[in-house]
């Protein structure tokens, strides 16, 4: 079998073909203020070559490594549709599925990440965190309990029921103080959200076998074991929500100088904040919908795009749609062989990947600023 | 001989047999909220006793308790509902003075062991040890009380330079608490799924399994040790909570007194958790509710340790008849509310804003 070269086996990927628009969409943002007084960030079109390759090469990584080992060419034919049997049922079936799904969750999680910091103002802020996957879990449990099938397209709005729910407890918390709720306080009141919601949750998984047992199959698969016809069920979500988070970069911009600074800016931040909760609703209900509760994910991705491209959300939020798929797909494939005779969740590997950087960011004197 | 007890200006005094020369000073509205506690506590373990799947009279459960029961409620009031109560109560208390204790070295009211990491790390070495050793009682324990005190000395380590009482503590915690919770998942998924299965159970914090000739050593310890603590700490921690430098001043030694705090609460947390598992939230909600209601300023040991009580064996009758037919892991049920607690706590502080 005749072994392609690597350029070939990146332009066959199709995988690879999904955030296309996303990043044109970005690289015309970036050529605006360029046109502008002073490029504050000339690099940004390297960061978003240098991306879209890392992507790339993890989607082929994906598609190669796994617990059965094929050969390369193998896998190149059954994607280009002339494959054997073996590798047909294992590329096509399994491991592309896989990877398209990890990387729609992906970007999912890091936009609705990147949102959630810049609606907050808040470096800590993770849509796992604060609890709003918490939720999402909630909702299909709940679904699961009443008598739902297992399908993503059943527990698709429950999710986003539920997420909607943790998203608005959140935001009225932040929102109650005298002035803005500091970082740590809103991680702290995401940390209760979510442990009345885990205990919630596991209430009712103790308390009906099927439900048990289906929660089990859902929340434990990850990204594995999805069809495509399950992104289908969700895609529209995602697609509504990542239109809305690309609406907001620029209110969000201003957000950013604080809420008066904004609405004397012209910013309608009543219609933020609705953006704002419609989008990471949307965002992180459908990605948990698909792929149980991801952790980590959010916070870690925008923290990157920052350090890379500076602090403008019309740079940030399109570049975590790209570089949180890469660490999702990083993230899975090392689920798929740490352990030898069975796959991790893959928010293990982001939660233990995720946490050591939380401790890292608050080491910052900056989130302790307020 | 001559112990009697004498109110002035609103305190009561207590003074015990001459040539002890024992005394005590306590408000009156400390030694009242602690009655109180300590009389629901004991009219919901009476109701534990009373409650099941055969109910009982509180006259039966009484009578049986001194003796004179016959030989089915000896059965099941005696071997069956007692030990699981006692456990509670008795595990409460300890998990009541282990949270004051960790909120006294750590100056901070949220310092609760479950928000610094140790049950998570606790948590991981009971399964680590489950899953690749075995479900021995004492193997378990040490597993706990090893995992416990890794994680508590990372968090401590990471978090140094912002100070214990800094909130960078508490996010420290929150980190290796997910990597924790992370690490356990792993463990389950490596286990056979049997072993999985018991891990899983113990993971939960459940009185489920508790029985005199399992876990009766261990609550025994448990016992001694917290009396041992209150005892030993009950003078001193006033002294403490004014700060070091004052402490020394006063005459206390603070290295010496942080460490005996440290060693009090990890070894009590231990217990605990070598007992029943991973029981969340009960450290950090008790000291605040006993606070809170007797009223004092600074650490108070004896409040907190019988709220503790109240809490468990509370939570665990809830846990037991909140459905019927259903028996939650206690765990369960002290994160849901212990949840609500902390969030409460954190929307009072947020609008007077002294977080």
């Amino acid at each position: 079998m005749p072994e392609p070269a690597p350029g070939t086996l990146a332009e066959a990927t199709p995988a690879a073909e999904r955030p296309a628009p996303t990043a044109d969409a970005a690289s015309r943002e970036d050529a605006r203020p360029a046109a502008g007084a002073k490029p504050s960030f000339p690099r940004t079109p390297l960061v978003l070559a240098a991306l879209l390759a890392a992507l790339l090469l993890a989607a082929a990584a994906s598609l190669l490594v796994g617990a059965e080992g094929i050969a390369l060419g193998r896998i190149v034919d059954a994607v280009l549709g002339h494959g054997d049997q073996q590798a047909d049922a294992l590329v096509l079936d399994s491991r592309l599925p896989r990877t398209v799904v990890a990387i729609a969750v992906g970007a999912a999680l890091g936009v609705a990440g990147a949102v959630i910091q810049a609606y907050t103002r808040n470096p800590l802020a993770d849509p796992g965190i604060l609890g709003v996957n918490g939720g999402a879990a909630l909702g299909v449990t709940l679904a699961l309990w009443l008598g739902a099938s297992t399908s993503t397209s059943a527990l698709v709005l429950p999710a986003l029921a539920g997420s909607l729910l943790a998203t608005v407890a959140l935001l009225m918390f932040a929102s109650a103080g005298k002035g803005p709720a500091t970082p740590v306080r809103m991680v702290l009141a995401g940390v209760a959200l979510a442990a009345v919601l885990g205990g919630l949750t596991t209430a009712i998984r103790l308390f009906d076998v099927a439900t048990f047992d289906g929660y089990r199959s859902w929340a434990a698969g990850s990204v594995a074991g999805r069809a495509l016809t399950d992104l289908i069920g969700v895609l529209p979500y995602l697609v509504v929500g990542l239109l809305l988070a690309g609406a907001l970069v620029r209110p969000l911009n201003a957000v950013a100088l604080g809420e008066d600074t904004a609405a004397s800016l012209g910013v309608d931040t009543r219609r933020v904040r609705l953006g704002t909760i419609v989008s990471v609703t949307l965002l992180v209900g459908s990605a948990t919908a698909i792929a149980g509760p991801v952790t980590f994910l959010g916070l870690m991705v925008p923290h990157v795009c920052r350090l890379l491209v500076g602090n403008d959300q019309r740079r940030i939020i399109p570049l975590a749609a790209l570089a949180a798929p890469v660490l999702l797909l990083a993230s899975d494939i090392l689920a798929r062989v740490a352990l030898p005779l069975r796959e991790m969740p893959v928010g293990v590997v982001t939660a233990f990947v995720g946490a050591p950087v939380l401790i890292r960011l608050v080491s910052n004197r900056k989130v302790h600023a307020q | 001989m001559t112990a009697w007890i004498s109110a002035e200006q609103g305190d009561l005094t207590v003074r015990g047999p001459r040539r002890l020369r024992v005394s005590a000073r306590v408000p009156v509205r400390y030694a009242a909220v602690c009655a109180l506690l300590v009389a629901a506590t004991a009219g919901v373990t009476v109701a534990a006793l009373m409650l099941g799947k055969v109910n009982y009279s509180p006259a039966q459960v009484l009578s049986t308790l001194t003796g004179d029961g016959t030989r089915v409620t000896e059965l099941f009031i005696l071997q069956w509902r007692l030990p699981r109560a006692v456990a509670a109560v008795v595990l409460g208390t300890m998990l009541g003075v282990a949270g004051a204790l960790f909120q006294c070295i750590t100056r901070n009211p949220l310092g609760s062991p479950d928000i610094i990491g140790f049950t998570a790390g606790a948590s991981a070495g009971g399964v680590a040890v489950i899953t690749f050793v075995g479900p021995g009682i004492a193997l378990v324990a040490g597993g706990a009380l090893a995992g416990g005190l890794v994680v508590t000395l990372l968090v401590v380590l990471f978090a140094r330079d912002g100070g214990t009482a800094g909130f960078r503590l508490v996010i420290v915690g929150i980190g290796l608490n997910a990597m924790m919770v992370a690490l356990e998942t792993y463990f389950y998924l490596i286990a056979d799924s049997d072993i999985s299965q018991v891990a899983a159970v113990w993971g939960a914090g459940s009185l489920n399994a508790v029985s005199f000739s399992h876990t009766g050593p261990a609550l025994a310890t448990g016992a001694v040790l917290t009396i041992l603590v209150c005892a030993g700490l009950q003078r001193a921690l006033p002294v403490f909570d004014l700060g070091e430098d004052t402490a020394a001043a006063l005459g206390v030694r603070p290295a010496r007194l942080r460490l005996l705090l440290v060693l009090g609460g990890v070894v009590l947390v231990a217990v605990v958790t070598a007992a029943a598992g991973p029981i969340a939230f009960v450290a950090l909600a008790a000291p605040h509710v006993g606070r809170r209601l007797a009223g004092t300023y600074g650490t108070a040991l004896l409040p907190a340790a019988c709220a503790g009580a109240l809490i468990l064996s509370s939570a665990d009758l809830v846990a037991q008849h909140a459905v019927p037919g259903h028996a939650f892991p206690v765990g369960v049920v002290t994160v849901a509310v212990g949840g609500v607690y902390l969030l409460s706590l954190l929307v009072r502080e947020n609008r007077k804003g002294t977080l």
